[in-house]
């Protein structure tokens, strides 16, 4: 029996909406939107970046006729190179591992938070990515050291992902605060624009959610900057080579 | 709590957080609604996974191709019109006489919801047996074992569609495993190949443990997860009673 995308598409969907509630609540409206487009446009921004740097691709499903014999066949809405239901999947994980992490480690600081956040994630992903590859909701590309069919990479991705994101929201959304290491380069930069020499918590609602964006950006090349010597040493060890995406 | 709502008022003049910030119990059920629609989450994924099992169990099913698209194919034969002669699959025996031998034979049937192909009269009275124009029996629809996926092979991995039959190479044709096709083979790339082996394969796990290898990998990291979000939900609670 298959799992068709169709079937991974809609519980992933349904429970998204119900999810998003429930975020609404946990965190507060604007926060909840907050949370949502950050996670949206940064796991956009990975997704896209792996698709386009060849580690890994949604070739099975990228056309909805594929499949006479399936209903409907592929994914039905795309974000560019991605299906929406892949960036769903990721806000709902990093979601529920950003509240359950505040919870794991409440009397804890910031990183100790982003940290368990980060392996619930790996946990989701470690459940997910098995049932994924099988059914060919998408597949991987890159020349590296799998386990299951699944690269090492893709786990310590998803614990760089989730670990840096929740922690560039509770700094600047949850818990206002300005780090030594950014605090120069965002005042020489966004704060200039934003023409402010405020503390991130005395700023107003726009003026954060400005420094959200400059953050996620600083976070996504961060994350790029993580990833690299990773890919590389995995890279020298793979136990699977490159294959071509779309064959 | 007091201090809290001191906090908020401070900052009030800035962010509408007295507006913005949920009370504790509304928080709680927030927080309840998302572990709870985790839980479900990891369920779904679960009973996926079970689902997937005879996929899994393919070495070669995660790095299989997908299939091209299908080609429309014309589902019914218009009225009146004649199936033409040469359409009888050219493999038949013919007796020295001309005639087609009356010896079954079995000739590859595309996977096509078993359709009988076009061309071909299906005398129902005849158990299913389809006979060419000229009264040969072409193929006999005996349950057989599907084919074995073979890579680059454009078939739907793990699951053979209706219709598809073994095809057994008809005496005369030339085989695959002839000499002069084993003389050359292809030399071994350096590095590592595009398939897993070992831990690497998913199938290995699978076919493990009694071929229940995948089924508790699956159930030990769902309980895992369940465990985890428990916890959270648990001091959610605990947090709230205490404020």
């Amino acid at each position: 029996m298959r799992a068709n995308v169709i079937v991974f598409e809609a519980v992933a969907l349904i429970l998204f909406i119900v999810m998003y509630q429930g975020g609404r609540r946990a965190l507060g409206r604007s926060a909840n939107r907050a949370f949502l487009v950050g996670a949206v446009m940064f796991s956009l921004a990975v997704e896209t970046a792996a698709v386009l740097g060849g580690i890994k691709n949604y070739y099975w499903y990228s056309l909805n006729s594929y499949y006479k014999h399936y209903p409907l066949g592929g994914y039905i809405i795309w974000l560019g190179l991605v299906p929406l239901a892949a960036v769903a999947l990721w806000y709902m994980v990093a979601l529920t591992s950003y509240l359950s992490g505040s919870m794991l480690g409440r009397k804890s600081g910031s990183l100790i938070k982003s940290g368990f956040a980060g392996l619930t994630a790996v946990l989701f992903y470690a459940l997910i990515e098995p049932v994924a590859v099988t059914n060919h909701w998408w597949t991987w590309n890159v020349k590296s050291f799998y386990v299951i069919d699944v690269p090492l990479l893709a786990l310590l991705g998803v614990f760089a992902s989730v670990f840096l994101f929740t922690l560039t929201y509770r700094a600047t959304i949850a818990e206002p605060t300005d780090p030594k290491h950014l605090k120069k380069l965002e005042d020489a930069t966004v704060k200039r624009l934003l023409k402010s020499k405020k503390l991130t918590k005395n700023l107003d609602w726009e003026q954060q959610l400005w420094i959200y964006a400059f953050r996620l950006v600083a976070t996504f090349i961060a994350f790029a900057a993580v990833m690299a010597p990773v890919v590389f040493v995995f890279w020298l060890v793979a136990n699977r080579g490159h294959i071509v995406p779309g064959w | 709590m007091a201090n809290k709502r001191i906090e908020l008022e401070h900052y009030r003049h800035y962010v509408d957080l007295l507006a913005e910030e949920p009370n504790r119990k509304t928080w709680r059920k927030g927080m309840m609604a998302v572990i709870i629609c985790a839980m479900l989450l990891a369920l779904a994924f679960f009973v996926l996974g079970m689902l997937s099992v005879n996929l899994a169990s393919n070495p070669r099913n995660v790095l299989e191709k997908p299939p091209e698209k299908a080609a429309p194919t014309p589902e019914t034969v218009p009225e009146g019109s004649e199936f033409p002669q040469q359409e009888v699959p050219l493999n038949i025996p013919q007796t020295p006489e001309g005639q087609p031998s009356q010896t079954p034979i079995e000739v590859p049937v595309t996977p096509d919801q078993g359709k009988a192909p076009l061309g071909i009269a299906v005398d129902d009275a005849s158990g299913g047996h389809a006979w060419g124009a000229d009264g040969a029996l072409l193929a006999q629809a005996e349950p057989v074992v599907p084919v074995e996926t073979v890579p680059g092979e454009q078939a739907v991995p793990g699951e053979a569609p209706a219709g598809t039959e073994q095809i057994e190479t008809v005496p005369g044709q030339p085989s695959d495993s002839s000499p002069a096709k084993e003389s050359k083979k292809p030399k071994k790339p350096s590095g590592p190949g595009q398939e897993t082996k070992g831990v690497g394969n998913l199938a290995n796990m699978t076919n493990g443990v009694g071929g229940r290898g995948f089924q508790l990998y699956l159930l030990v990291l769902v309980v895992g997860l369940l465990v985890v979000l428990y916890i959270a939900l648990k001091r959610a609670r605990q947090e709230g009673k205490l404020k």
